[in-house]
């Protein structure tokens, strides 16, 4: 079981307070971050995945603070928004590479990586150029890369943005059997996407927390989700709830 | 070794490599390899003894057996003082600020402090001075050399620098004295003996190739070390474990063999040609010139561009820093001299014939300067290191 705890986390950019005194708590399965663009959930997630440094407050993975920077990362796995890489390196070769930064020995990776590629239907793509790949298998790329090390939290910051209909869904379901052995935050501000697969919910607004709990506490009914989230973020708390 | 071989692809297979790999290729070729072509084939035709050729052995009955070095303090003090005075005539001063002529007006204090200068040497104010009544014959015994250029040193600062008396290069006012052809027979043999038929080629290859790493290096270099950057994947490869120092090792390792192997490969040629010509001429020759030339003269630079490269570039902005560095370069190319070698430079010059005088005169300082690039090399590898390092722990607010 792995768990996610932060305590009056802040990050102040210069003047600008992006969050503001976040405290929750997070266990094994999918955390739909949800809130409106700006509203601070790339910052949230880089802190969490050790990419930038908080202002104040902290957050532990399993009591681990995320300021013992090697140890954290070797459990998290991060998808970043619009997942790029070397245009002309091949999908093998670059999951390869990326294995190697991640410290894993070689015959390990290969095996690791075969057995990616099959589980994310990417077998005949392994000798693709990334350039050559539509935006749904470069996403599937890179969640083959992010989860190499096979991370006890994976962190996925808007990852359906410039995907088809079929490949989000597609994509969706595929997070949701990843959430069940860990913990997947996965960041966006459409409802649409985590509606049906998110156990948890954080709900941020203008660098506050505004709703941290079950899905199923927020809104019974998955349905329900986007009405009540906009209502929430419209002030209307009633409606909410 | 994997991932050694993957940064290698990276590097080489990158548009710039190539572009870089083309345009050196040209500059060498028309600028070294060019003249060796022409001496090696002149020689082999076997025609008229030509003193420029450096191969040539003498032979009896030429008329012209080339001139002594150019050390003839006196004609160097007669021929600077000459043409200080026809720029102090028409007050227009050349020096050469980064490679580009550059005509100097002084004021009519600064044209004062040199006439001062001038008196101190000759007795004589440059506005009256006639070179046709001027006693030459006693001008070194008036003046010490050391003195004089130090006094030219002293108008060069007032002139702006880079003038034609820059102390270091008075000699090139200098005029030999036509040799004999058993005096050129003996210095042919001399530096035949000393620099075995290819090492004044190879000082002379490690010039060119110096200068083409010291500017030239610099697009591919930048270009490279900013790939994940431009790529938009920094962010994910910054978040991988593997430690800084090895990251950026890998990298830096990568560009420095690359560069280095790129001119152990140019030399093969004229390594070959050289052994060939040695055969011929029944010489001893260095099979091994090329490579100690490029190890000792090249190799160092090459390490200190590729750091202070990876320094700038957590730095700057890729244009930013290609600007910075190519500024950086050529300032150091117009400010070494030539066949000189000028011992804080990170370039090392030996262009011109007798460039074994030069070697052989600053050996230690050579290696020293040397020994010094290779420990900066280091300290800016470790800054490189220490910034990345900090730039991954998400030290800089926005990423």
């Amino acid at each position: 079981m792995t768990q996610i705890r932060a305590v009056k986390l802040s990050k102040q950019f210069k003047t600008k307070v992006v969050l503001n005194q976040l405290s929750f708590t997070l266990t094994d399965g999918v955390v739909g971050l949800l809130g409106r663009n700006g509203a601070g959930k790339t910052t949230l997630m880089k802190i969490i995945a050790t990419l930038l440094r908080q202002s104040s407050g902290d957050v532990f993975i399993n009591d681990i603070p995320v300021t013992k920077v090697k140890q954290i990362r070797e459990m998290i796995g991060y998808l970043p928004q619009d997942f790029q890489f070397y245009n002309n390196m091949k999908v093998n070769d670059a999951l390869i590479y990326l294995g190697l930064l991640s410290e894993m020995p070689l015959a390990a990776l290969k095996m690791r990586i075969e057995i990616l590629l099959q589980r994310l239907n990417l077998e005949q793509y392994a000798h693709y150029k990334i350039k050559e790949l539509s935006g749904g298998l470069k996403q599937r790329v890179g969640i083959a890369q992010a989860l190499l090390n096979d991370p006890k939290v994976l962190i996925v910051d808007e990852p359906t943005v410039g995907l088809d209909p079929e490949e989000r869904d597609n994509f969706r379901r595929f997070i949701g059997e990843l959430g069940q052995r860990r913990i997947v935050i996965f960041s966006t501000h459409i409802v649409e996407d985590i509606a049906h697969i998110s156990d948890q919910l954080l709900i941020i607004d203008q660098g506050g927390l505004i709703f941290q709990g079950q899905t199923t506490d927020f809104s019974p009914e998955r349905e329900a989700l986007e009405p009540k989230y906009l209502a929430l973020i419209r002030g209307d708390r009633h409606e909410a709830f | 070794m994997k991932l050694f071989k993957t940064e290698l692809l990276l590097f080489v297979k990158s548009l710039t490599f190539i572009a870089f790999c083309v345009a050196a290729f040209a500059f060498y070729f028309t600028q070294y390899q060019g003249n060796v072509n022409r001496q090696v084939a002149h020689f082999q035709e076997n025609t008229v003894y030509n003193p420029d050729n450096y191969l040539m052995r003498p032979r009896p009955g030429s008329n012209d057996y080339g001139n002594t070095a150019q050390t003839d303090k006196r004609s160097v003090m007669k021929n600077a003082l000459l043409d200080l005075q026809q720029e102090y005539q028409n007050n227009t001063f050349q020096t050469r600020p980064v490679m580009f002529v550059k005509n100097v007006h002084l004021k009519q204090t600064d044209k004062k402090k040199v006439d001062q200068i001038f008196k101190h040497l000759t007795d004589q104010s440059l506005t009256t001075f006639t070179p046709a009544k001027a006693n030459w014959s006693q001008l070194d015994r008036q003046v010490s050399y050391s003195r004089f250029k130090q006094a030219m040193g002293k108008i060069d600062h007032i002139i702006g620098g880079q003038s034609a008396y820059v102390p270091n290069q008075l000699f090139e006012f200098g005029s030999g004295k036509p040799l004999s052809y058993t005096a050129a027979k003996h210095a042919y043999q001399k530096k035949m003996r000393i620099d075995r038929v290819s090492r004044n080629f190879a000082r002379l290859f490690s010039d060119y190739l110096g200068i083409i790493m010291l500017i030239f290096s610099v697009f591919p270099l930048i270009l490279y070390y900013t790939k994940a950057q431009r790529e938009n994947c920094q962010e994910l490869l910054d978040l991988k474990l593997k430690p800084t120092w090895q990251y950026l090792g890998v990298k830096y390792l990568t560009t420095v063999l690359v560069l280095y192997g790129f001119t152990l490969l140019l030399s093969i040629f004229p390594a070959i040609q050289l052994l060939k010509v040695g055969r011929v001429l029944q010489l001893s020759t260095d099979g091994w010139a090329f490579v100690k030339a490029t190890t000792l003269f090249v190799l160092p630079t090459i390490m200190f561009i590729s750091a202070l490269a990876l320094v700038l570039t957590r730095l700057f902005k890729p244009v930013i820093t290609m600007a910075i560095m190519v500024v950086f370069g050529i300032f150091i190319l117009s400010v070494t001299d030539i066949a000189g070698v000028t011992t804080w430079s990170p370039l090392m010059r030996f262009n011109g014939d007798s460039n074994w005088s030069t070697f052989a005169s600053l050996k230690q300082a050579i290696y020293l300067n040397r020994l010094f690039y290779i420990g900066l090399t280091l300290i800016l590898f470790l800054v490189a290191v220490w910034l990345k390092s900090r730039q991954r722990r998400g030290a800089y607010g926005q990423h």
